[in-house]
C-alpha cells in the first residue's frame, strides 16, 4: 500500500484497475449465465477463480502492487475453488437434489466482493472507504444467506444483514462527526491532529473515531461487535464463511489501518492526545481475546470453532494497533497471510467431510488419523499453526503479537501488566481447542458402518500447499538467519 | 433577521416530527403504520434539507426514499398481507436491561459531544463560533466557504448556510463534486448495487417444488 497521504485525496483511474476487470470478470459470469445455458454450471467458479488468481498474480508486483488486495484476491480464488469442490452440496441447497440452476451467481458474488476489498485498499478518504466497505458487505449478504434450502444460512443471511445494517449506521454516523470536526472527509494526520488538539472539537472528533471503529470492529469481529461471527460462520455456505474469515477480515483491518496510519503519525509527536484511542483499543483487543478464545473450548461444530478462533485471532491482530508501531502494515499483513492460509486450508477440510459426512462437528472427524493420515497429518499443520505451535508460521505470527505488546508496553505506560497475562492465558486456550480437532482425529474411533472420508485431489494438492508454506513461513527464517526464538 | 428567526423555529418544529415519526416506526405494532410513519419522517427531513436551502437534496428525498422506496415497502407489504405483530415474546429482563444500558449511554456520549461543541451553550452553531474566535476548524474547502459567510448572525440555526457562488445552484454544485471529485467513488457505488441485486435475485429466485 502507498503509505504516501494526499491532503485532499484524489484518485486514478488507473489504480482501480484491477477492480474493474475483476468486476468486468462478474458481469460476464453473469452474462453468460444468461444467455449461454449450455455452459455447464461448474465452470463458474473455475473462470472465476483463475480470474481472481490472476489478478493476485499482478498485484504481487509492478503497477498494481497491493499487499492486502492480493490476500483478498488470493483468499477469493482458493473460496472460488472450494465452490466448485463443493458443488455436490450447492447444487442440492439451491435448487434441490441434481439440477444445478442458480448456483452460478454466488462465484460473481464473491468477485464483486473481492473487488471491493481490492477498491478499499485504494482508499485515502472516508467516501471510498464507505462505498468500497458496502460493496464488500451488500455482496456478503446475499452469499451468507444464498443456501435458500438450509435454515442454518437463511438465519446467517438475516442475522448478518440485521447487525450489518447497525453497523453501517455507526460507521456512516462516525463519518459524519468526522466531517463535522474536521472539515474533510481525507484521512489525514494534518486533519486528526488539529481536531484532537482543540478543546472545542476534542469530544466531538473522539466520538466520530469511536464511531469509525465499531464499524471496522463488525468487520473484523472484535469484542462488541462480534457475536455475529459464530452464527453466521456455522450457517454460510462453507466457501462463503471462508472468504468472511479471510477476505471480509482483511478488509476490516484495512479500515482500521487506515484510521490508525493518521493516528499513528499523531502519535509520533503529540502521544498525549492519542492516548484515550489507544486505551480503548487496548481494552477492545483484551476483551476479543478473551470471548473469542475462551468461547471457542466448549464448541463442537468446527466451523463455529474456526468462528470463535477467527475472533480470538482478530485479538492477537488487535494488539498490533495498541501498539501503532511503524511496522504495522507489514505486521498485520504478515499475521493476515498465515492466519488466512491455515483458515482457508481448514474451511477447505470442513467442507470435504461436510460432503462426504454430511456434517460439521467435531465427531466427522472421528478415526482420521487411522483411515486417511495424509489427510489427518496435513489439518493437524494447520490446526498446529493456528494454535501457535513452534516451526509453524503460526508461532511467528503470535511472537510478533506478543513483541508488540511489549512495545507498547514501553510507549503506552500500564498495558502490559494486565494485557500479558490475557494474552498468555488465550494463547494456551488455543491450544487445547484446536487440539479438539486433532483428537478427534486420533483418539477417536470411527463407527463401523462409516465409510473413510476421502478428500479430492485438488483438496490434497491444496492442503499439503498450505501446510507446506506454513511449515517453511517457520522453519525458513530459522534456517536462514539462524537466529534462535 | 426575521428569515434565520424563522427558519431556527422552524428547524426545531420539523426535527421533533420527524423524531416523533420515527420513534412511531419502532412503536406502531401495524407494519402499514409504521411503513406510513417512515413516510413521514422522510417529509420531515426533506422540509429539514429545504430549510437549509438544499432543495435537491430535499427534492431527491421526496422522490426517491417517500416516492419509490416506501411505496415499494408498503406495497410488499400489502401484497404479502402482513398482519399486526402478532403477540410479542415479552423480552427477558436481562436483554432490556442490556438494551436501556447501551441505548443510555450511546444517548450520553452524544449529549456530551455536543455540549463540548463550541456554542453550545449560548444556542450558537459552532461553525460560527470558531470562525470568530480563531478560524481553527475549517481547513480545506470548507474555509473558502466560512471566508464568504457573513460574519455575524444573532441566531445560529442548525447549521449554517453556506453562501454559495452566484448563480449557483445546489444541484449544479452536488453535480459538480460527484461528477468531478467524487467520479471514481461514484462509479464504484454502482458495483454495490450491483452486489445487491444480483444477491437479491438470486436469493428471492422461486424454489422449485420437488
Amino acid at each position: 500500500m502507498n503509505m504516501s497521504y494526499l491532503l485532499s485525496a484524489t484518485y486514478t483511474w488507473g489504480q482501480f484497475v484491477p477492480v474493474f476487470c475483476l468486476v468486468g470478470l462478474a458481469v460476464l459470469l453473469m452474462l453468460a449465465d444468461a444467455f449461454l445455458p449450455r455452459i455447464p454450471k461448474q465452470a463458474f467458479p473455475l473462470v472465476g477463480a483463475l480470474g481472481a488468481l490472476l489478478t493476485a498474480c499482478f498485484m504481487i508486483k509492478g503497477e498494481y502492487a497491493n499487499s492486502f488486495g492480493l490476500l483478498a484476491c488470493g483468499a477469493t480464488g482458493i473460496c472460488l475453488l472450494m465452490l466448485w469442490d463443493y458443488r455436490s452440496v450447492v447444487y442440492a441447497s439451491v435448487a434441490g437434489g441434481e439440477s444445478d440452476e442458480g448456483s452460478s451467481e454466488l462465484a460473481s458474488l464473491l468477485l464483486i466482493a473481492c473487488a471491493g476489498v481490492c477498491a478499499l485498499t485504494q482508499a485515502r478518504d472516508l467516501v471510498l472507504l464507505f462505498v468500497s466497505l458496502e460493496i464488500v458487505t451488500l455482496a456478503s449478504y446475499s452469499m451468507a444467506g444464498y443456501f435458500r434450502r438450509n435454515q442454518g444460512s437463511i438465519e446467517a443471511g438475516v442475522k448478518y444483514l440485521i447487525l450489518g445494517a447497525v453497523s453501517t449506521g455507526a460507521l456512516v454516523m462516525g463519518i459524519a462527526w468526522y466531517f463535522g470536526t474536521t472539515g474533510s472527509f481525507a484521512l489525514h494526520s494534518a486533519f486528526v491532529s488539529r481536531a484532537l488538539c482543540n478543546p472545542y472539537l476534542c469530544t466531538g472528533f473522539l466520538v466520530s473515531l469511536a464511531l469509525l471503529l465499531a464499524g471496522a470492529f463488525f468487520k473484523v469481529g472484535a469484542a462488541p461487535m462480534h457475536v455475529w461471527i459464530p452464527d453466521v460462520y456455522q450457517g454460510a455456505p462453507t466457501p462463503v464463511s471462508a472468504f468472511l474469515a479471510v477476505a471480509s477480515k482483511t478488509a476490516g483491518f484495512v479500515v482500521l489501518m487506515l484510521l490508525s496510519v493518521p493516528l499513528g503519525s499523531v502519535a509520533g509527536d503529540t502521544p498525549e492526545l492519542v492516548r484515550p484511542v489507544v486505551h480503548g483499543l487496548a481494552v477492545v483487543a483484551g476483551l476479543t481475546l478473551i470471548i473469542g478464545n475462551l468461547g471457542a473450548i466448549g464448541q463442537q461444530n468446527v466451523k463455529r470453532l474456526l468462528g470463535y478462533s477467527s475472533i480470538g485471532q482478530a485479538g492477537f491482530i488487535l494488539i498490533f494497533f495498541v501498539a501503532l508501531r511503524p511496522t504495522l502494515f507489514s505486521d498485520v499483513w504478515f499475521y493476515l497471510f498465515v492466519y488466512g492460509v491455515a483458515t482457508l486450508a481448514a474451511f477447505y477440510a470442513v467442507a470435504q467431510v461436510r460432503m462426504q459426512r454430511g456434517s460439521e462437528e467435531l465427531s466427522a472427524f472421528r478415526g482420521m488419523g487411522r483411515t486417511n493420515p495424509r489427510a489427518a497429518f496435513l489439518i493437524t499443520v494447520l490446526f498446529a499453526s493456528l494454535a501457535g505451535v513452534p516451526l509453524t508460521g503460526g508461532f511467528l505470527a503470535k511472537w510478533s503479537s506478543f513483541r508488540a505488546l511489549l512495545y507498547a508496553g514501553e510507549r503506552w505506560s500500564g498495558m502490559t501488566p494486565w494485557l500479558l497475562p490475557i494474552m498468555i492465558v488465550c494463547a494456551a486456550a488455543g491450544f487445547y481447542y484446536y487440539f479438539k480437532v486433532l483428537r478427534a482425529m486420533y483418539w477417536e474411533k470411527q463407527e463401523e458402518a462409516e465409510e473413510p472420508v476421502r478428500f479430492s485431489p485438488l483438496a490434497v494438492a491444496l492442503l499439503t500447499v498450505s501446510a507446506l508454506a506454513l511449515l517453511a513461513v517457520g522453519t525458513l527464517p530459522l534456517l536462514l538467519t539462524g537466529a534462535s526464538y | 433577521m426575521l428569515y434565520s428567526a424563522i427558519s431556527a423555529v422552524l428547524f426545531y418544529v420539523f426535527a421533533f416530527a420527524a423524531l416523533l415519526c420515527a420513534v412511531g416506526v419502532v412503536a406502531f405494532r401495524n407494519p402499514v403504520s409504521s411503513a406510513l410513519s417512515m413516510a413521514l419522517c422522510f417529509g420531515f427531513t426533506s422540509a429539514i434539507f429545504f430549510n437549509l436551502g438544499a432543495t435537491f437534496l430535499g427534492i431527491s428525498q421526496i422522490i426517491v426514499y417517500a416516492g419509490a422506496i416506501l411505496v415499494l415497502f408498503l406495497f410488499i407489504i400489502m401484497m404479502l398481507d402482513v398482519k399486526s405483530e402478532e403477540e410479542r415474546g415479552v423480552s427477558s429482563f436481562v436483554s432490556t436491561v442490556v438494551g436501556v444500558v447501551v441505548a443510555g449511554v450511546f444517548a450520553g456520549l452524544m449529549v456530551k459531544a455536543v455540549e463540548a461543541l463550541p456554542g453550545s451553550k449560548g444556542g450558537r452553531c459552532p461553525v460560527h463560533v470558531l470562525v470568530e474566535s480563531s478560524g481553527e476548524l475549517c481547513v480545506g474547502e470548507e474555509a473558502e466557504a466560512a471566508a464568504q459567510m457573513p460574519k455575524l448572525q444573532p441566531y445560529g440555526g442548525a447549521l449554517p448556510a453556506l453562501q454559495l457562488p452566484e448563480k449557483s445552484s445546489d444541484t449544479a454544485l452536488l453535480g459538480n463534486t460527484l461528477f468531478s471529485r467524487y467520479s471514481i467513488p461514484f462509479v464504484l457505488l454502482s458495483f454495490a448495487l450491483l452486489a445487491g441485486s444480483a444477491g437479491a435475485v438470486a436469493v428471492g429466485r422461486k424454489l422449485r417444488k420437488d
